[in-house]
């Protein structure tokens, strides 16, 4: 690949149109909405107004965002979203484990079985799951032909956090996947050699080499499930309240857009932080001193 | 051995290839109309909340194109008007959602003189208090959120709130709405204030209520109450009376209550918001609606009650009479409608039920 | 034999889809050998390796190693140890971590281990690298640390995949010497599996010649060269003339027979012969003359080509019936060349007792 420098023409003819679609589509949109987290309703002639603002009045909105109320909700989408992330961990391993070691041929097919519901849109893989765990649904007549249930699977925070296992799955096989793959099994069969069970082999060798592909898998899911509002929504019973429904009924039904950003942007910082966190954390282990 | 460097040589005619496929893009976008109105209308409307064939026949009458967007509640309608029309030139606000766009200028006054069909409507609805003189807006339906139950699953005719609100007799198996209006307001009339309250102290009690009752509430379910309770998740619901009605005609062990307390009561109307591109076709689509064959039809398609004298009239008995369409006079009494309560009043009830719902 | 450390008995690997890796090996190697699987790819040394050490299982027959059937043996509890190609030295882990892996996972107590770590870091000389990570050394220190890995264990075998060839020549030198030396100093049995001539001969007290998954010929470095068994084996390890010859006739251990392009003449045969056999000869055995020497065996041609390679020259020579003979002509004397030019008609002789006769 050659210099930029040698070649101006080109290289901005390449990149204005992405650059012009990112600042457009993305940084002024995300722009207004940072404006907005500063900002309040507008008070016109002693009512608050419905449409106007006034922008960039203070932190009144941030300091809002930082009620009990709020942080708790937040925080159980926190734990909620650990959860599902954690669960979709354990079970997206061994699957993309069981793809790495299957037959070349069968590959291609297995990797399109996991990825195929990912082609579907994402409300109907929802209401699909609706039919099968509602109270007559198929999982209960079935479970009914042994005797079984019927059993309260839905409306709870089982269905939400299986819903969002089930949705985000494809995130944490892939990226697991890629690393299995490249992994040298010479590594594995060192282990083996020199004493290693099966069980050691995959907790000191398999697991820290494949951990880049942990973590890639792990900020896939993390970071939609914390803002997901559609899962719970649709599955979730009276109590599953996530920080995404908050903040979509401010800017709906509450009509308080400039809260909505706070939440927002809230949301976002703690994001940040968590990957600026794993970046430290990354150049210790390197032997970088931080 | 020398690299070959690919050198990027504009010459004239790739430049105006280039801006032929520009223009020849640009075209595709949306264009204003700058002359006299075309015989289009863009309708933007609730789902379901049109007669079968009514906009053929508008189509048929006309001449006129109409084109319908579909929206899932007053939210979703006001969210999208709010930054500035993009193009609609009938809406169908419910009577607080539309108090709120005329206090905010969102709505153009109408030309009663094209619509000569408004003497059609009842005598109830010519007058409103959220859009006095009916300004800016025709009636179009009315109804009430009430109790949807499972006849053979409720022990008595739940005709109270507290079956709902306070009572465990049915843990597990109750859903309720999920907007502030409808939560609070049904606690508001249970403990007997306005359901239109600003009250903190009275604001709180429903809040304590709420929340000690929580637990009994399988889901709060803003649009698809009713089918839970035909699938038998809940056993009675807090619903539309519409909704209600719709679920009835396929499963007779269905019916719905309005409660003795009170309840809301609501009206959508057919407004025309700013900015719209075919205000004429919008008056002339405004008064065939309120034709009398036309309002019939609409109202036997989507079976919630009409507000148009005339059309009720053309309906068969079994729709005028029905209690589950049109309740009892000595409930109705006892309902109210939803004022527009103001941003301020809003965000207190908003994270009242946001406290409600974290609990 | 009865010491044996390794024993492979009728061993066969099949795999599905028909193809057979190792056919019907039978192998002995005694403790403390020095032995060496040699042989092209796809003979089989690489499944037979495996087979040892446990990552594969024979289809049909037995491996037994310290006088103990491996059948039901995983890898991880047979006392043997490999060194990979690769090295395999675990890449998130320090050379001290590496060395210790196979003691921390078998529950060795921490202090032993830090003393034996110590002791194998001290053998292979990696003493001041213990600290280091894998990716900040060479790949011939990374060598060593999988060297010092498997040796800490204390095996019964030690095998060595193919351990000389990513190292470059001066490099290659040393790691013999070293590899030699440890495996005298240790005294346990090193096995190493090579398609590397070079490797096998100069390291191996024994060899194992093999091909098409079957072993050709077990001797020793020296038997192997002069006196192998079969045309394969005498290709295979260094250079080789052979020369197609038809058997008239047998005498006693002699056969009287007529060797293309050279003639007709008597010699030394091991066993029974057929019709048709080889005749090899190695290069360095060949003499080349100007004048009609009074050997028994002379053959005169044409010099065709002439490759001087410093200490030596290798010489080609046609002769009759398109007979090709190739000669190492040892560069003796500082000022006198290979003494032959390219185009000038020589002579070429050999002792019978140089010839072997091969019937495969």
């Amino acid at each position: 690949m050659e210099n930029w420098k040698q070649n101006p023409r080109v290289f901005w003819t390449l990149g204005i149109p992405p650059s012009v679609w990112l600042l457009a589509f993305f940084i002024i949109p995300l722009g207004f909405l940072f404006v907005m987290s500063f900002s309040d309703k507008a008070i016109v002639d002693g009512q608050v107004s419905i449409t106007g603002y006034d922008y960039l009045t203070g932190f009144t909105n941030y300091i809002r965002a930082f009620d009990p109320l709020y942080l708790g909700i937040m925080w159980k989408s926190v734990w909620i979203s650990a959860l599902a992330t954690a669960l979709c961990l354990l079970t997206a391993y061994p699957i993309a484990f069981g793809i790495c070691f299957a037959k070349d041929k069968w590959k291609p097919l297995l990797l399109l079985l996991v990825v195929l519901p990912f082609w579907i849109n994402l409300l109907i893989r929802t209401y699909a799951l609706i039919a099968v765990f509602r109270t007559q649904g198929y999982l209960n007549k079935i479970l009914g032909w042994v005797g079984l249930g019927p059993y309260e699977m839905l409306y709870n925070n089982f269905a939400v956090v299986f819903g969002l296992v089930y949705v985000y799955m494809p995130f944490m096989v892939l990226p697991l996947y890629a690393t299995i793959e490249r992994l040298d099994k010479s590594y594995l069969e060192a282990s083996l050699d020199l004493g290693g069970s099966q069980f050691q082999t995959f907790m000191r060798v398999t697991v820290p080499l494949t951990m880049p592909g942990i973590v890639s898998g792990v900020i896939l899911v993390f970071i939609p499930c914390l803002g997901s509002f559609l899962t719970p929504d649709l599955l979730g019973g009276a109590n599953a309240l996530m920080i995404g429904n908050v903040i979509e009924r401010q800017f709906k039904a509450a009509n308080d857009w400039p809260f909505g950003a706070a939440l927002s942007f809230l949301l976002m910082y703690a994001t940040f932080g968590a990957l600026a966190l794993r970046y430290l954390f990354s150049l210790r282990s390197k032997g970088v001193d931080v | 051995m020398t690299t070959f460097r690919p050198r990027f040589r504009p010459n004239r005619r790739s430049v105006l290839q280039g801006a032929g496929a520009l223009f020849a893009g640009l075209t595709l976008l949306p264009r204003f109309s700058l002359a006299a109105e075309e015989k289009k209308l863009n309708f933007y409307n609730w789902d379901t909340y049109i007669g079968e064939n009514t906009l053929a026949e508008f189509t048929d009458a006309t001449g006129i194109e109409v084109k319908m967007d579909l929206y899932a509640d007053n939210d979703e309608l006001f969210a999208k008007l709010k930054g500035g029309n993009p193009g609609y030139d009938v809406i169908v606000p419910t009577n607080d959602y539309l108090e709120r766009m005329i206090k905010a200028d969102m709505v153009i006054p109408l030309d009663h003189s094209r619509i000569p069909n408004m003497s059609n409507i009842d005598t109830l609805f010519q007058d409103a208090q959220f859009d006095p003189g009916r300004k800016y807006s025709i009636p179009y339906m009315w109804g009430t959120v009430g109790i949807g139950f499972r006849k053979s699953a409720v022990s008595a005719t739940p005709d109270s709130w507290k079956v709902l609100l306070d009572s465990d007799e049915y843990a597990g198996a109750i859903s309720m709405l999920g907007d502030q209006q409808n939560v609070l307001g049904a606690g508001l009339k249970y403990l007997g204030y306005s359901l239109n309250s600003t009250n903190a102290d009275e604001l709180r009690k429903v809040e304590d209520l709420l929340i000690a009752q929580k637990k009994n509430i399988k889901v709060f379910a803003p649009d698809n109450g009713q089918d839970l309770l035909a699938s038998g998740e809940v056993k009675l619901c807090q619903e539309w009376n519409g909704d209600i009605k719709q679920v009835m005609a396929e499963d007779e062990d269905l019916d719905f209550i309005v409660p003795k307390e009170g309840s809301l009561v609501w009206q959508d109307t057919l407004a025309v918001p700013k900015g719209a591109p075919h205000p004429e076709n919008a008056m002339a689509f405004l008064n065939f609606i309120l034709d009398a064959k036309e309002g019939a039809g609409i109202a036997s398609t989507i079976q919630y009650a009409t507000t148009n004298k005339a059309a009720k009239e053309l309906m068969p008995a079994e729709y005028q009479n029905n209690p589950v369409i049109f309740p009892p006079a000595d409930v109705l009494i006892k309902c109210e409608p939803n004022l527009y309560l103001g941003e301020e009043a809003i965000k207190q009830r908003d994270e009242i039920l946001t406290r409600i719902r974290a609990s | 034999m009865s010491d044996a450390i390794v024993s492979i008995r009728n061993v066969t690997k099949a795999f599905p889809g028909g193809v057979t890796a190792v056919d019907n090996v039978s192998l002995d190697i005694a403790q403390n050998e020095f032995f060496a699987l040699l042989g092209p790819s796809g003979c089989g040394k690489t499944t037979l390796r495996r087979m040892i050490s446990g990552l594969e299982t024979p289809t049909s027959g037995q491996i037994v190693i310290g006088g103990e059937d491996m059948a039901f043996t995983p890898p991880n509890k047979r006392p043997t140890n490999m060194v990979f190609q690769s090295y395999a030295v675990f890449p998130h882990m320090t050379v001290e971590q590496n060395v210790g892996y196979g003691l921390k996972v078998t529950g060795v107590a921490t202090d032993e281990i830090r003393r034996r770590v110590g002791e194998a870091l001290d053998m292979v000389k990696l003493t001041a690298l213990a600290a280091r990570k894998p990716d900040q050394m060479s790949g011939g220190q990374r060598q060593r640390v999988a060297l010092a890995r498997a040796l800490v264990k204390r095996p019964k075998v030690l095998l060595l995949d193919e351990p000389l060839s990513a190292l470059d020549a001066k490099l290659r030198d040393d790691m013999r010497m070293e590899l030699t030396r440890l495996q005298e100093t240790v005294g346990i049995t090193f096995i190493i599996v090579t398609h590397d001539q070079d490797e096998a001969l100069s390291m191996a007290s024994r060899i194992a010649v093999m091909d098409k998954g079957a072993v050709q010929q077990v001797a020793t470095p020296a038997e192997l060269y002069e006196h192998p068994r079969s045309r394969f084996v005498a290709d295979f390890i260094g250079k080789v003339n052979l020369i197609d010859a038809r058997v008239h006739r047998q005498i006693g251990r002699k056969i009287d027979c007529e060797l293309k392009g050279v003639g007709r003449m008597e010699l030394a045969s091991d066993g029974l012969v057929g019709g048709q056999v080889a005749v090899a000869v190695r290069p360095e055995k060949l003499k080349i003359a100007i004048a009609e020497p009074a050997s028994a065996i002379r053959v005169q041609g044409r010099v065709r080509d002439v490759a001087y390679y410093g200490d030596t020259s290798h010489v080609v020579i046609e002769a009759a019936d398109g007979l090709d003979l190739s000669v190492n002509v040892q560069n003796d004397t500082r000022l006198g060349g290979s003494g032959v030019e390219r185009g000038q008609t020589v002579w070429v002789h050999w002792a019978p007792e140089d010839s072997i006769v091969l019937t495969e």
